[in-house]
């Protein structure tokens, strides 16, 4: 089967931007759903007194806004009858510019940059590289991802 | 957590940073659910995990990345600044029971150089499951604080 014509069109194309607003309040259940005791992400009164001035996000935290611009860029995918809609995560690489914290704005947005079909033992699988730019209320790259997602 | 800061001139190739042992249970899995928004029944539900060829719920993906970026950031520490982590998921943590089950993640330097002042170093990373396979080989890239300066 070859990739449908309207999934390969979604190559180069942008999602439209999705806008989220950081609460304290998640930021910290994040780390503590990771049982990450590391008070940089949760402790105010001690990272008042780091370098950084207050907490900031876990490393980890940028995968909520990813999770809500990867349903963003799916929902345009009609996927054709033999598929499942089964995704299967295959990896990520984030690069980190600026720290994450309380009460910031991020824009996230991202771009398929390439998508290869596999015979796998499950039948037909899609595979999606996906480009993510997650840019603060400042204009500053907060980080970037690259990620491959898989669909059958 | 006044942890001994690790500093650039310390480090060498080939060592090995800390072993980060973590052990998740169900109950993490919901939490890690909720708090980042991905609620695949995969990770949760033991009927549907089975009914998708899978042995139980198994441990989210990025779970294991935030585990593997605590490896990293209890050793670098406060001092220290993570710049880039990348891995690949290639195998599973489960079936994952109300009691859990050990999830271990390793790191070992594989290159320390300086570039425009910052002093950077390199690991190679890795999760193994309860059985000691790795399911989830990755790299990372940090700068340290350096004494000299």
């Amino acid at each position: 089967m070859a990739i449908p014509d309207e999934i390969k069109a979604m190559i180069g194309k942008e999602t439209e931007p999705v806008v989220t607003a950081v609460e304290k309040g998640a930021m910290v259940l994040l780390a503590m759903a990771v049982d990450d005791p590391n008070p940089l992400w949760q402790d105010e009164k001690y990272a008042r007194g780091t370098r950084y001035g207050g907490i900031v996000a876990h490393p980890a935290f940028i995968n909520v806004f990813r999770g809500l611009v990867l349903r963003k860029l799916m929902e345009g995918i009609k996927l054709t009858p033999s598929f499942k809609g089964v995704g299967i995560d295959g990896g990520t690489e984030i690069e980190y510019y600026h720290p994450i914290r309380p009460g910031d704005v991020i824009t996230s947005v991202a771009k398929v940059t390439d998508i290869k079909e596999k015979q796998g033992k499950l039948g037909t699988m899609l595979i999606f590289t996906l480009e993510t730019t997650y840019t603060n209320q400042l204009g500053q790259v907060t980080a970037t991802a690259t990620d491959t997602t898989i669909r059958y | 957590m006044a942890k001994k800061q690790v500093y650039w001139e310390e480090v060498e190739v080939g060592q090995e940073i800390p072993t980060l042992v973590k052990h998740p249970t169900t109950i993490q899995l919901a939490k890690w659910a909720g708090a980042s928004g991905d609620y695949n029944p995969i990770h949760y539900d033991k009927d549907f995990a089975i009914a998708n060829n899978l042995p139980g719920p198994i441990v989210h993906g990025r779970l294991t990345f935030a585990f593997l970026s605590q490896l990293v950031t209890d050793w670098i520490g406060e001092g220290g600044t993570l710049k880039k982590i990348g891995v690949s998921f290639r195998g599973m943590h489960g079936p994952i029971t109300h009691a859990g089950e050990d999830h271990v993640s390793k790191g070992k330097v594989t290159k320390k150089y300086i570039k425009e002042g910052e002093h950077y170093v390199e690991l190679e990373i890795h999760a193994e499951n309860a059985k000691g396979e790795v399911t989830t080989p990755g790299t990372a890239e940090v700068v340290l604080p350096c004494r000299a300066k």
